[in-house]
């Protein structure tokens, strides 16, 4: 059995994000503020577990990004994956998710994963589309927000359930191949291990150049990027902790809460 | 035929009054702009007695997809009948609440239909001719301005974020009946994973944990400030869930409950859509947080740049001065 995971790279949007409002956009060039989106870091333990619980699993993972993302192929890597495919960017390349998808369904042995997984969505765009879009470019079936996996591989299809709202689930088999979306909470992703890091090290990824393959027009344009105006007043409590806390007890006091 | 606004309502029982009114108020904004024509659209073996109930919820005219045998969302039924009946009705724009069920057929749905996807929308912008949909990244700290390039456009639309339609009378109401056996997609049903969320709708003040907590056991910080906060109940973040820090029945957000308390007190929680849209209709917000930047404090009514760990225990004993002092 084959799986595909596909990995991105994230700025780490709890640092101090600098912004450069005459072209109203980001700065992170710093590649310190770059890491796996944690989403997918529960797709790539999916991955590892269905290899420990089944014969001849093999994993592949996947990213596309600039030449900085080699950095969380490796990581994937030292987790378990078997090798690594960059499918490498220029910076400044279109990345929505309709032209990342229509990349990585270009992979040349796209058609010999039984199952494809990634994230729900990644922490920076938070869109959630990728996945779903490669799966409707390859033409196989999809699942998103899955926190249950089992894979009936002689039956060909795989049993999941989805986290829908008020605490349910959405229970469903798809035939194999399928692609699913890996919900936050469905494993606890472990550590890279020394061993597979050292062999992660000394196995380049497969290149492919995103330039040239035969892209589609973007289909969105991320025009600008704006801080939010605050929806309330927001008064900013200043002073040391404990003037801080003293004001907040007073406030709530006046509010009537205690 | 005019162009149209087309909003999917759910087949979900609950939120289809609710949650349908918003998307029409979204809807007719949209349509308003565009000159376009709002119009709605229900799929399912129930869609012909749930029609005029969404009509009568959102007064637009709503095409009732009779389907027999679908009981339950199905992501290949939905995108094989909405890929027919989307050029039929002669959509420009495709909409439906972001809930789990959007989510999962949206972007495969616009594939299909050449369209752009833009999705958990919560706000329009027009500049000039442009219209602009704004939906927030980077953990909610800042808001993209996104714009389609395709002439048609699917979209969803955070839940709470565009004022419900108020009654004006029911539209009318067209009937149609198609039939689709789903291959590759089975649906055996919905299942109760977990009991409802841990009667926080019935605490008067909520306090809830985040990843800046630390650790499990700083918890107890939260519980002794819940021991003088009266009717308080303790909640979190989703991340504090996975965690394995805190039950899943007490994360609040988006799967998780919606609360309006009288107090909300966000204790190291960056403040993401994904969280603000199950507590953002909170009588009173104060949110702790290291970062200054932190999205939380952009709804907060009271702001606190400070380590929880620390500022909790501050807080937990001016409190107690403050009841000293009411007693003498």
């Amino acid at each position: 059995m084959k799986i595909l995971v596909c990995v991105k790279e994230v700025p780490e949007v709890n640092a101090p994000v600098r912004a450069d409002i005459s072209s109203g956009w980001l700065l992170l060039e710093d590649s310190h503020y770059f890491r796996m989106n944690r989403f997918d870091e529960f797709a790539v333990e999916e991955a590892i577990r269905i290899k420990e619980s089944l014969p001849d699993v093999t994993i592949a993972v996947l990213t596309v990004g600039q030449a900085r993302a080699e950095k969380i192929l490796r990581r994937a890597m030292g987790m378990g994956a078997d090798r690594a495919i960059h499918m490498l960017q220029e910076p400044g390349a279109d990345t929505s998710p309709f032209t990342v998808a229509s990349a990585i369904a270009q992979h040349p042995g796209i058609g010999e994963y039984d199952l494809v997984l990634t994230g729900v969505m990644a922490e920076d765009d938070m869109q959630g589309q990728t996945g779903p879009m490669l799966a409707e470019l390859l033409g196989i079936p999809c699942a998103t927000a899955v926190v249950l996996v089992r894979v009936f591989l002689e039956e060909r299809f795989v049993s999941v359930e989805r986290e829908i709202e008020r605490g349910m689930r959405d229970v469903l088999e798809l035939s194999l191949p399928a692609l699913l979306t890996v919900q936050s909470g469905i494993n606890v992703p472990r550590y890279p291990s020394l061993s597979n890091m050292l062999r992660a090290n000394k196995a380049a990824p497969q290149v492919i150049e995103v330039s040239s393959l035969a892209m589609p027009e973007p289909r969105d344009v991320v025009v600008r990027g704006v801080l939010p105006g605050r929806s309330r007043k927001g008064l900013v409590l200043e002073g040391t902790t404990e003037k801080k806390a003293t004001e907040l007890a007073r406030i709530l006091v006046k509010r009537g809460l205690i | 035929m005019t162009p149209t606004v087309l909003l999917i309502a759910e087949q979900s029982e609950e939120d289809l009054a609710t949650l349908s009114r918003e998307l029409a108020g979204f809807a007719s904004e949209l349509a308003e702009m565009t000159r376009c024509i709002p119009l709605a659209l229900l799929l399912g073996q129930e869609a012909s007695s749930r029609g005029l109930e969404l009509a009568q919820a959102t007064g637009l005219d709503v095409v009732a997809v009779h389907v027999p045998g679908m009981s339950t969302y199905n992501s290949e039924a939905y995108k094989g009948i909405l890929q027919e009946m989307v050029p039929q009705l002669n959509a420009s724009y495709v909409c439906m609440v972001h809930t789990s069920q959007a989510a999962d057929y949206a972007p495969g749905l616009a594939v299909r239909l050449q369209a752009a996807c833009i999705t958990a929308v919560e706000r329009l912008v027009k500049d000039r001719d442009r219209i602009m949909f704004a939906r927030r990244i980077l953990g909610g700290k800042w808001e993209a301005h996104v714009a389609s390039n395709t002439s048609t456009t699917v979209l969803t639309v955070q839940p709470g974020a565009f004022r419900p339609v108020s009654g004006s009378g029911a539209g009318r109401v067209k009937h149609v009946s198609l039939s689709f056996a789903p291959r590759s997609v089975r649906s055996l049903g919905v299942r109760q994973e977990r009991r409802a969320d841990a009667h926080l709708d019935a605490a008067r003040t909520i306090i809830s944990a985040g990843r800046g907590i630390g650790k499990q056991d700083n918890l107890e910080i939260l519980h002794q400030l819940a021991r003088i906060l009266p009717n308080s109940g303790i909640a979190g973040s989703r991340p504090v869930c996975d965690l394995g820090w805190l039950d899943y029945n007490r994360q609040v957000g988006l799967t998780g409950a919606t609360v309006s308390p009288e107090l909300y007190l966000a204790c190291g929680i960056s403040g993401t859509v994904q969280h603000t849209a199950g507590m953002r209709q909170s009588k009173f917000i104060v949110a702790v947080n290291t970062d200054p930047e932190a999205a939380i404090f952009q709804l907060a009514d009271v702001c606190v740049v400070e380590d929880v760990r620390v500022f909790i225990p501050a807080l937990v004993e001016a409190l107690k001065d403050e009841l000293k002092r009411r007693r003498e």
